[in-house]
């Protein structure tokens, strides 16, 4: 799809109802609050992450290497490392990305393209915390009782949602500040987990988290 | 004609004066009456001939089904929570707006369900991909191409959209749905606008709009109906909330606010009409009954109009634009007779020796109008109608009623032998100074172009036209760029399967990315059987298997597993068990709505393309011999409109000339006399047209209809003071000529305080060319008169 190009609403409206939207039941929702308030108060994230894939499609759990960066209100940054390099940045709805198989940056806008614009927005809601916008088409509930607080969702009966996703867990770290892992199990059997370390949380982002090609390439 | 028949009637006329006065005010109530219930037609239908390509494309576009769409564009002036506020209140207007003048309201589409709609095209690709497309597949079946079919989809695996594709990998290795969804795109794209989904609304890109679809059972041919719908939606949007606005962008807008237009116009030229002519005949005669002089054109043209209208039932309103016009041209009638009563003793024998004059004069006037009756052209027939019959009623009451209500003068009328006009004496080089100036004129004149764009003779509001570019700013240019190619055909399936032909020609000729068809994702019940044949027989036929080797081995490669891909194939041949066409697939009726019409009874399908002429000639000849389809181009339509027009004005010319020459000859019983008499004529057209080309306008369809007129006026003006230079009459003839093309500018120039285009434009043409043809008879017919016509 090419950039600017006109937005199809049938396809628009399509792929839109792929953005979940959580709903909290009433028990759990000073948890919901105080794990969201947490995360409110975070502008900015850094984070490594190391995203396992367990696809019965694939032979084997694959493995990929990343770093991620999200900027409020609307910058976010997705680094591939391993196993092959891809760079994607996300500008308000202008989206760009780079891949060392092509070795082309591609511009594209997100309301001309359905699913990234519903995939970029997904990731925004987890990464962000956006439990308001989360908060429509799963049940929410929040476990305590471990030093890492949980919140599991499910989807709702009637969504979308629930012919394809069994579950997500977020998983919280201790002081409770930002996400540790994320976890998401499909009904096939197949999960994602993705795990977050040396998060950094509310520092200035270096500029080149924002360039889409990599220096030197 | 010695006049006796004359005097005959009259002295009867004179003797029942009261039964005449008493019939007169009869007809004039009962056609006062009768112009109640004329009913006007403002749009350009009635200007364009008759059966012919321009007609069929209009005719088209006003029954097609979006010309019974109306859009309304929500704006939130705030930014916070713009989304929010805009979808409760466009949820509100939508629930307010249950009339039976609306039939349809569209604020969005349901997601889920449209997500499940939109399934159905893919459950059945085999049923919609064509032979190209298992080409193409094919060409992809060998360890090279699923080398790279693997690898794409391993590295979508490691790219943020993969971590919901898993999926839809397996059950579609070779992205057929995408192709497939390609094709819905286009499809759904081809609606113009720039419009993304949230939350079931239509946004806007910046997020400060919504709009909402409605479909209205008013035609656009209702302009009451029209009015009605309009001012029930101007009231709903009012009750908006506080910081919302709405906009209203549809074709009524332009039929009522044409109408407003036109009918403002016409208060204001005919009130500015009638002042005008009252002061000039006050201020020239000084007599209150000169007054009469106004009154038998206009209640001639009243009647006119009445009888007009009887075989009418809608009127053109460039009849009525002309009304003043003939004012102008037929009070020269009336001014005769008066003269002529007021400079004799005996009203009855003052009026016999003008008779035959004035009757001639009114005839060769009529002959210019009797063209129209030539023409295929239905609004030029309704011209006919009404100026002919003005004419001959206002000449008709001018000689036989007007005299019963002057009184004669005191003196007994004395002829004036002196030369009227007295040939200059250096005629060869003022002849020669024509030449060059005509030439000039020549020149220039073929600098203009003819406009066939008939938009341009929209007389909308400029506050409604302000909004469409607003609302084009917003959302895109909605359906302005796109050209339709329509099929038409007398069943569903027929129409159909017509299509899928076109659709497989026009794919050939300009490529599918260039045309946007229903063909393409949902082909008519035979193509989709046919279709659903050809995929079982294309994997049966051996490549079912190739492709799990393939898949297999080259899959392995990149970590897939073995039975990786076996979604697709455990239902490889589901698509192919054919369906009955689901009448609540959300999407399957938001495309036929928009792609397949019912007009008259009739099924007829649309596809849309690029509006270039590179494209619109390579479809051309696609349907070029094809008596069920046909192109609709607004590019296309200005060659249409201009052939159509040129040759029909040529042609109406072309006869209203040779009437207007043979009525001429009939009179003057001289060739070179009778090309005396026209050079006014040609003079005045050249003249005019150099004129625009100056003012750098282009010609149009309301300015050709003029250029009629002011070739026969000019003619008119030619005879007259050729007959003048021929017997000698004084100065009154000139005087007589230059009042009459006084009343005839002044009838005119009125219409150029018309806002409405087309009136104006006609103003105009007439102003300058009834002005040009009065110079040009003043000064080249005495000339020629006096180096050529001498010898006669």
């Amino acid at each position: 799809m090419k950039a600017g190009k006109r937005v199809p609403c049938l396809l628009t409206s399509v792929f839109c109802l792929l953005t979940p939207v959580f709903s909290a039941s009433a028990a759990d929702t000073s948890l919901l609050a105080e794990l969201q308030k947490s995360l409110a108060g975070t502008t900015n994230v850094q984070s490594e992450f190391i995203q396992e894939k367990t696809l019965s499609l694939l032979q084997q759990t694959v493995v990929i290497k990343g770093r991620l960066a999200v900027e409020q209100p609307a910058r976010l940054s997705w680094q591939v490392l391993e196993p092959i390099r891809y760079n994607m940045v996300l500008d308000g709805t202008v989206l760009k990305q780079w891949d060392e198989t092509t070795g082309k940056v591609q511009t594209m806008s997100l309301a001309g393209n359905p699913v990234f614009k519903v995939v970029v927005n997904q990731l925004r809601a987890w990464f962000s915390g956006q439990f308001d916008l989360l908060t429509q088409d799963f049940d929410a509930r929040a476990e305590a009782s471990t030093s890492t607080p949980t919140i599991i969702f499910t989807p709702k009966e009637g969504s979308f949602a629930v012919k394809v996703i069994q579950r997500v867990v977020l998983t919280f770290r201790e002081d409770r500040r930002y996400i540790q892992t994320l976890l998401i199990e499909e009904r096939t059997g197949d999960r994602t987990l993705m795990t977050f370390t040396q998060s950094i949380l509310n520092a200035a982002i270096p500029p080149a988290a924002w360039e889409v090609k990599p220096h030197g390439r | 004609m010695d006049g006796s028949v004359f005097l005959r009637i009259f002295s009867r006329l004179e003797r029942r004066r009261n039964l005449v006065i008493g019939l007169l005010l009869t007809l004039l109530a009962l056609a006062g009456l009768s112009l109640v219930r004329i009913r006007f037609d403002n749009t350009l239908d009635l200007m364009l001939p008759t059966d012919s390509p321009a007609q069929r494309m209009m005719a088209f576009l006003r029954t097609a089904n979006f010309s019974n769409k109306i859009v309304i564009s929500l704006e939130a002036k705030d930014t916070a929570d713009a989304r929010g506020t805009l979808m409760e209140a466009s949820d509100k207007l939508a629930a307010s707006l249950q009339s039976p003048l609306i039939s349809k309201v569209i604020s969005g589409f349901s997601a889920p369900d449209l997500m499940a709609d939109a399934g159905f095209f893919l459950r059945y690709a085999p049923q919609i991909l064509t032979a190209n497309d298992l080409a193409l597949m094919d060409s992809e079946m060998n360890s090279g191409g699923i080398s790279g079919v693997v690898q794409r989809l391993y590295y979508q695996l490691l790219k943020p959209e993969g971590m919901f594709m898993a999926r839809a990998i397996r059950s579609d290795p070779l992205a057929i749905n995408q192709m497939i969804l390609g094709r819905l795109e286009k499809l759904s794209t081809s609606m113009g606008y720039d419009v993304t989904m949230e939350g079931g609304h239509f946004i806007s890109r910046d997020g400060r709009h919504t709009m909402l679809l409605l479909e209205t059972t008013v035609p656009l041919t209702d302009a009451s109906g029209a009015r009605k719908v309009l001012s029930f939606l101007k009231e709903q949007l009012s009750r908006l909330p506080v910081g919302i606005t709405g906009s209203l962008v549809c074709g009524h807008t332009h039929v009522v606010s044409n109408e407003d237009t036109i009918q403002r116009d016409l208060g204001v030229v005919l009130s500015l009409a009638s002042v005008a002519f009252i002061i000039l005949y006050i201020g020239f005669f000084r007599d209150k009954r000169a007054l009469l002089i106004f009154l038998v054109p206009a209640l001639a043209a009243v009647v006119a109009l009445a009888i007009t209208a009887l075989f009418f039932p809608r009127l053109s309103y460039f009849v009525i634009a002309f009304g003043p016009v003939i004012a102008g041209i037929a009070d020269d009638y009336g001014i005769a007779v008066y003269v002529a009563i007021r400079h004799g003793s005996n009203r009855a024998e003052s009026v016999r020796h003008i008779v035959s004059p004035v009757t001639a004069g009114a005839l060769t006037t009529t002959a210019i109008f009797f063209a129209f009756f030539f023409s295929r052209i239905p609004g030029y027939y309704q011209l006919a109608w009404f100026c002919i019959l003005s004419l001959l009623l206002t000449v008709v009451l001018a000689l036989y009623v007007l005299p019963l209500f002057l009184k004669p003068g005191k003196t007994p009328e004395e002829h004036d032998a002196s030369p009227s006009f007295t040939p200059p004496r250096q005629s060869r080089l003022l002849l020669a100074v024509f030449a060059v100036l005509f030439i000039l004129a020549t020149v220039l004149a073929t600098r203009v172009k003819f406009d066939s764009d008939i938009t341009r003779l929209d007389g909308t509001a400029p506050d409604i036209l302000k909004a469409e570019d607003d609302f084009r700013a917003v959302w895109g240019t909605g359906e302005r760029k796109e050209a339709i190619l329509a099929v038409m055909g007398n069943g569903y399936e027929e129409v159909r399967e017509k299509t899928d032909a076109i659709y497989k020609d026009a794919v050939a000729a300009v490529g599918a990315t260039q045309f946007v068809s229903l063909a393409s994702v949902w082909p008519s019940g035979k193509t989709r059987a046919e279709r659903a044949r050809a995929w079982t027989e294309f994997w049966r036929d051996g490549r079912e298997v190739k492709l799990r080797g393939l898949l297999a081995e080259q899959g392995a490669a990149c970590g897939f597993a073995t039975n990786a891909f076996e979604p697709f194939f455990e239902h490889l041949y589901d698509g192919t068990i054919l369906t009955d066409e689901p009448v609540s697939n959300q999407v399957l009726v938001t495309l036929k709505d928009r792609f397949i019409q019912t007009p008259n009874g009739r099924y007829q399908t649309l596809s849309f393309f690029p509006d270039t002429p590179e494209v619109g000639v390579a479809l051309g000849r696609v349907v070029k011999d094809r008596t069920d389809a046909f192109i609709v181009s607004r590019t296309a339509m200005g060659a249409i409109l201009s052939d159509a027009f040129t040759g029909e004005v040529v042609r109406t010319s072309l006869l209203a000339g040779l009437l207007i020459i043979v009525t001429a000859w009939l009179f003057i019983r001289s060739i070179p006399l009778t090309l005396i008499a026209l050079s006014p004529a040609f003079s005045s057209v050249v003249g005019l047209l150099a004129i625009m080309g100056l003012m750098g306008r282009p010609l149009t369809v309301a300015n050709l209809i003029s250029g009629i007129v002011v070739f026969g006026l000019s003619i008119d003006f030619g005879m007259h003071i050729l007959h003048a230079c021929r017997h000698p009459q004084g100065l009154h003839a000139r005087l007589a000529v230059t009042f009459a093309a006084i009343t005839t500018v002044m009838g005119a120039a009125v219409l150029l305080f018309a806002r409405h285009p087309a009136l104006y434009s006609i103003g105009l043409t007439l102003t300058i060319g009834v002005a040009l043809g009065y110079i040009a008879a003043m000064w080249l017919v005495p000339v020629l008169y006096g180096v050529f016509g001498g010898r006669k």
